[in-house]
């Protein structure tokens, strides 16, 4: 049993769920939308956290579809880490979103944890926010007043802390379909399996026939308390020849980014550092090698 | 805050009145008695407290009994109901207890589900795959090893086909 006592509210529509926050925001009260819990409820059993109200979002129907929108897929928010997982559509045309899914916690976490509340929560170790940065993913955010999209990268704003405001619900997200000759790949590092990540990291390939890159895009967890995106190196190596010098460029720049690792137990800083680059090494050649 | 919730669990429609605050887990041990699924760590850790909620393994410490209204539970008392009857050992169980793979027994409810659930889905994990599929369930006595063993053999000696008795 949870010790501080909380309202539960189960609206069934996004309406009512956006009103019944920003009615709590109003009256000056603590609320939280609840999703799958797998981040919320650890907190509030261990009375880290104790909103005076909680909405949740288990009862709107369709917050968990999977559909294909022209050149984007568009993932609902309450999509979970097995959903993801297993979708053939992600599979399909965003299989690094899917490898990232698949790699997340364990079996249970993956049944009942979402996409969303991975998002809302915004844990620094988090998977999904440095692959999100680097697909260019479109956050859709319905508010009292309306509804608004935003770029992931001005999502994660700092140390777990988003830009969504409390009375607003993360609805929908939007990822590319990635080329078919796209080489995908997310590694990450972690003590154990099942563990948060140490440092994550993300890749994005596609060679021209030439075997130059046509594209690459990188983006990293456990660099920095956002995700971290290697834009510069990712222009300047547009053109050059895919080889073993080029995936020590990518995982150099990778370790010159990473100028903010946050410390924790099992990691320094300066171990930290070195395994952004180990694991960015890691990514690009893997996601090279799943390239055609 | 009260509030009167309708599922289904194990098999059986109820109907109880719960404080929103009352996690699954509370709710099936103190409401319904079914003590065999366990509360560890109440962190989403451990995975002692693993029911099938809906057909899927989930922590019942991480999700509230009043959110789950209208849901369908499965503990591990559901779960062998019809051995009980029957007198014999499930294959998981028997398994279990062939190759020593509980010690206390701590963990072996939710351990026994998260096999289940593997076993469904890879009707012939990998040792890789097992202890992947496991990943969720931390078990402090018997180091694993035996675990794995009991589900390898399992997984090559149980019928899964329609007719066998299978893993249901
Ligand atoms: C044992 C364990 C291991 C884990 N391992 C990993 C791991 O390896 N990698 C990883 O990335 N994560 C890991 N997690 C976290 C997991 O991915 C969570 O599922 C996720 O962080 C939160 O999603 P949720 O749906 O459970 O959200 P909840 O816990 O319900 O909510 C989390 C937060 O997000 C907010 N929120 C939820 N939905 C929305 C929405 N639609 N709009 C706006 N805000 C919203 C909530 O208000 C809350 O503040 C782990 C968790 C556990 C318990
Ligand atoms: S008691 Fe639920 S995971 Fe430990
Ligand atoms: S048998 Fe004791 S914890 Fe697993």
């Amino acid at each position: 049993m949870i010790r501080a006592p909380f309202q539960l509210h189960r609206p069934h529509s996004i309406d009512e769920a956006v009103r019944l926050l920003s009615q709590c925001v109003q009256n000056g009260e603590d609320v939280k939308l609840l999703a799958g819990g797998q981040s919320l409820m650890p907190s509030m059993n261990l009375g880290l956290v104790a909103p005076a109200h909680i909405v949740s979002l288990n009862h709107v129907a369709g917050l968990d579809s999977i559909r294909r929108d022209g050149d984007m897929l568009a993932i609902g928010a309450g999509t979970t880490h097995h959903a993801l997982a297993e979708s053939e559509v992600v599979q399909a045309h965003c299989p690094i979103l899917s490898e990232t899914a698949a790699c997340i916690g364990d079996v249970q976490v993956r049944n009942r944890g979402t996409l969303g509340g991975s998002i809302g929560h915004f844990d620094p170790a988090a998977d999904y926010p440095p692959v999100l940065v680097l697909l260019d993913a479109a956050c859709q955010i319905v508010s009292p007043s309306g509804e608004r999209t935003v770029a992931a990268k001005d999502v994660f704003v700092d140390y777990m802390t988003t830009s969504l405001s409390a009375d607003e619900v993360l609805t929908e997200i939007r990822v590319p379909v990635l080329p078919s000759d796209t080489g995908t790949a997310y590694v990450k590092f972690t003590r154990v399996e099942g563990g948060f990540a140490i440092v994550g990291a993300g890749a994005c390939l596609r060679l021209n026939p030439d075997n130059t890159c046509r594209s690459i895009r990188v983006g990293i967890c456990g660099a920095a308390p956002v995700p971290v995106r290697l834009t510069a190196i990712e222009d300047t190596l547009t053109g050059k020849a895919v080889d073993d010098a080029f995936v020590e460029m990518v995982a150099a720049a990778a370790y010159e980014s990473a100028h903010d690792p946050v410390a924790e137990l099992h990691a320094d800083a300066d171990y930290k550092r070195e395994m952004v680059r180990v694991f960015t090494r890691r990514a690009v050649k893997t996601a090279w090698e799943r390239a055609d | 805050m009260q509030t009167t919730i309708q599922l289904i669990v194990n098999n059986t429609p109820c109907e109880a009145t719960v404080d929103t605050r009352t996690l699954l887990v509370d709710f099936l041990r103190d409401q319904l008695d079914l003590t065999g699924t366990h509360l560890g760590c109440a962190t989403g850790n451990c995975g002692a407290c693993t029911v099938m909620l809906d057909g899927l393994t989930v922590k019942a410490c991480t999700i509230l009994a009043a959110d789950v209204a209208g849901s369908t539970v499965t503990t591990i008392e559901g779960w062998t109901q019809d051995a009980r009857q029957s007198g014999d050992l499930h294959p998981i169980q028997a398994a279990f207890v062939k190759h020593h793979a509980l010690q206390c027994g701590f963990c072996t409810p939710g351990m026994v589900l998260s096999v289940q659930q593997l076993l469904k889905e890879k009707p012939h994990p990998t040792e890789a795959e097992i202890r992947h599929g496991i990943a969720g369930n931390l078990c402090r006595c018997t180091g694993y090893a035996s675990i794995v063993k009991a589900v390898q053999e399992i997984a090559t000696t149980t019928s899964l086909s329609p007719g066998g008795r299978g893993l249901g």
